[in-house]
């Protein structure tokens, strides 16, 4: 399969693109999935909502299991992330790497006039690379991966301080003193977390609102990989300056 | 000159016998996380080399680190221990005053240059020229910078001198600072605490003066030996911790019972430190034992991290929220935003369809007109 082809299939009424190949639906997936748990397991870790009914500590292992999921889906989703990221240079035409230009003013100017253009309640279609993620996208995304990142880093530099002197203590245990004790460190996990719920509320409404009432298949396409445009569509280079003029 | 004393001819001359010597060899080697064989070149150094004299500078702190280091019980009795490190200064027990007590500081600090230890409670203000601390008519930072030229190594002890404790807390009106910010030229080991644990800061001066090197230390300056672990991992109710077992609020059946206080605000998984180890007052308690949650003394600006009864802190912005009402209220605030987003796109694609629909209508009946 070439890279950068781009696959089109026309029916009577729409024209369906090809847009997510089957390693960013599946990693999308196994994202939702550990993202989930790792959400619910790290609310439990905060604050034990749940009490076993023991007397005795043997026998009810609720934290430690809720530990050790924690843990063991952190390391799925950072797996999952880096081979994610690889693909962001090896997947088809829609990955955004290459149009990842923050340099250059064109990219500051469409993210600026997509900005206006949602606010304003248009959802424009535009040039064709947006059929994966218009530049305004991209950013939100790339600032995703940031946060995941530093999830990642406090999380295990956290967790290897079971074991000092160990491999996750070794890799990450760097970063407890780079944010003065291990107290902000956790403080910082947590704020992340929630400004992953805060996308989360944001994209999964929004996946859901333009695939019902916009018909762009959204949701739909990270399942089939299809993305719709109306029949007869045609892409537009550069709206933004066009305005301007 | 005459030749200085070793430490183990000082112990001898203060009545203790060789077995405790040597008991107390074993125990320094064991607290140092060293191996059987060391005990042999501990007790060699000890007896050997000549007591590196220890100089105890107070500035702003309260002397609690002094109170904890006099109580040490374990390796010897205390005042087998102020032999053993040649204390001498210490404003707290020394017994000359004023003058004469100042004389025999700058004294012994020619006499030995280079060569002693100079260990510091408390940290040092800086702000108004440092007017806020003053010792024997110098201000306090004069004091540490001229006190410090000959040190061999400078031993912080207590959180107020190795982070800033109380002393450098919101809002630091006299502008103290920790003593690794103003000297920057030695070496110098932390031993955080509010109190640190006496064993530990004997150990620390005993691993000094048998290898004339500083134990290894980790990013904070810390011993690793024994600030490497968190007390959460050592403790003793962590199998509470782990069946989900927790004291709700004070004196209920839990707190009764002993069950984990990690939800009335025990900062134990995140302080490194030896409390659940070493413990305290010849290792009869330490605060988790008694009942009480940690509260993270020996971890950086501790005092600043409120409320204390709560494990993790309040976000020091203007208004101090805890991060999950932060968290709680951006992820409100995208979903209202979100909401009235969508609502507006709806509506106004509905009054488009509508417009569009009534403009049919009116060509229509042009056109039939």
């Amino acid at each position: 399969m070439q890279a950068n082809q781009i696959y089109r299939v026309e029916s009577e009424c729409v024209t369906r693109y090809y847009v997510w190949d089957a390693v960013v639906r599946v990693s999308h997936w196994i994202n939702v999935i550990a993202v989930g748990v790792l959400i619910f397991t790290g609310f439990y870790i905060s604050t034990p909502f749940y009490r076993p009914t023991a007397d005795e500590p043997f026998g009810a292992t609720v934290m430690a299991t809720m530990k050790n999921l924690h843990f063991l889906f952190a390391i799925i989703f950072t797996l999952n992330g880096l081979f994610r990221a690889y693909w962001f240079f090896a997947g088809n035409t829609y990955r955004q790497w290459f149009r990842f230009h923050i340099w250059k003013a064109d990219f500051w100017k469409e993210a600026w006039w997509k900005l206006k253009d949602y606010i304003t309640l248009r959802y424009t279609d535009y040039e064709l690379h947006t059929l994966g993620h218009n530049t305004l996208a991209t950013l939100t995304y790339v600032i995703l991966f940031l946060a995941a990142s530093v999830q990642g880093l406090t999380g295990f530099a956290m967790a290897g301080k079971i074991n000092p002197g160990g491999f996750f203590d070794t890799l990450f245990g760097w970063v407890i003193p780079l944010f003065g004790g291990e107290a902000n460190v956790r403080m910082i996990h947590k704020i992340i977390m929630w400004g992953i719920i805060g996308f989360m509320i944001h994209h999964i409404s929004f996946v859901i609102y333009l695939e019902v009432f916009r018909e762009k298949g959204m949701l739909s396409s990270m399942i089939t990989g299809l993305k719709t445009r109306p029949f007869g569509w045609e892409p537009v280079e550069k709206p933004w300056e066009k305005k301007e003029k | 000159m005459q030749k200085q004393e070793t430490f183990y001819e000082a112990v001898r001359r203060n009545g203790i016998s060789r077995r405790d010597f040597l008991r107390f060899c074993f125990l320094t080697t064991a607290y140092l996380g060293l191996e059987s064989s060391m005990v042999s070149k501990v007790v060699r150094a000890l007896e050997s080399k000549p007591r590196p004299p220890v100089f105890w500078l107070n500035f702003a702190a309260c002397t609690c680190c002094t109170e904890s280091l006099v109580r040490s019980s374990r390796p010897l009795i205390s005042d087998v221990l102020l032999t053993a490190i040649s204390l001498d200064y210490m404003e707290t027990i020394q017994v000359a005053a004023g003058h004469q007590a100042e004389e025999i500081v700058w004294e012994g600090m020619k006499k030995n240059f280079g060569n002693y230890i100079l260990a510091v409670e408390g940290s040092v203000p800086t702000k108004d020229g440092g007017v806020y601390c003053t010792v024997g008519g110098m201000t306090a930072i004069e004091y540490l910078k001229k006190a410090a030229q000959g040190a061999k190594a400078i031993i912080s002890v207590g959180s107020c001198s190795s982070f800033g404790c109380v002393t450098t807390a919101y809002p630091n009106p006299t502008g103290a600072k920790p003593i690794y910010k103003i000297i920057t030229d030695k070496p110098v080991v932390n031993i955080p605490g509010c109190p640190p644990i006496a064993e530990v800061i004997v150990g620390t001066i005993v691993h000094l003066i048998t290898f004339d090197s500083l134990p290894e230390l980790d990013s904070l300056k810390r011993p690793k030996v024994f600030y490497g672990q968190r007390i959460h991992d050592k403790c003793y109710r962590r199998a509470f911790f782990d069946a989900g077992m927790f004291v709700e609020k004070f004196d209920d059946e839990g707190a009764r019972k002993g069950w984990c206080l990690y939800k009335v605000g025990c900062r134990g998984p995140v302080t490194y430190n030896a409390c659940s180890i070493v413990k305290w007052n010849e290792g009869t308690s330490f605060p988790i034992q008694s009942g009480h949650p940690c509260l993270g003394c020996s971890e950086p600006d501790y005092w600043d991290k409120t409320p204390l009864y709560q494990h993790v802190a309040d976000v020091p912005l203007p208004g101090f929220a805890t991060a999950d009402e932060i968290g709680k209220g951006f992820a409100i605030g995208v979903a209202v935003a979100t909401g009235a987003h969508l609502v507006a796109s709806i509506v106004k694609k509905a009054t488009q369809k509508a417009k569009k629909a009534e403009v049919g209508e009116e060509k229509k009946q042009q056109k039939e007109e």
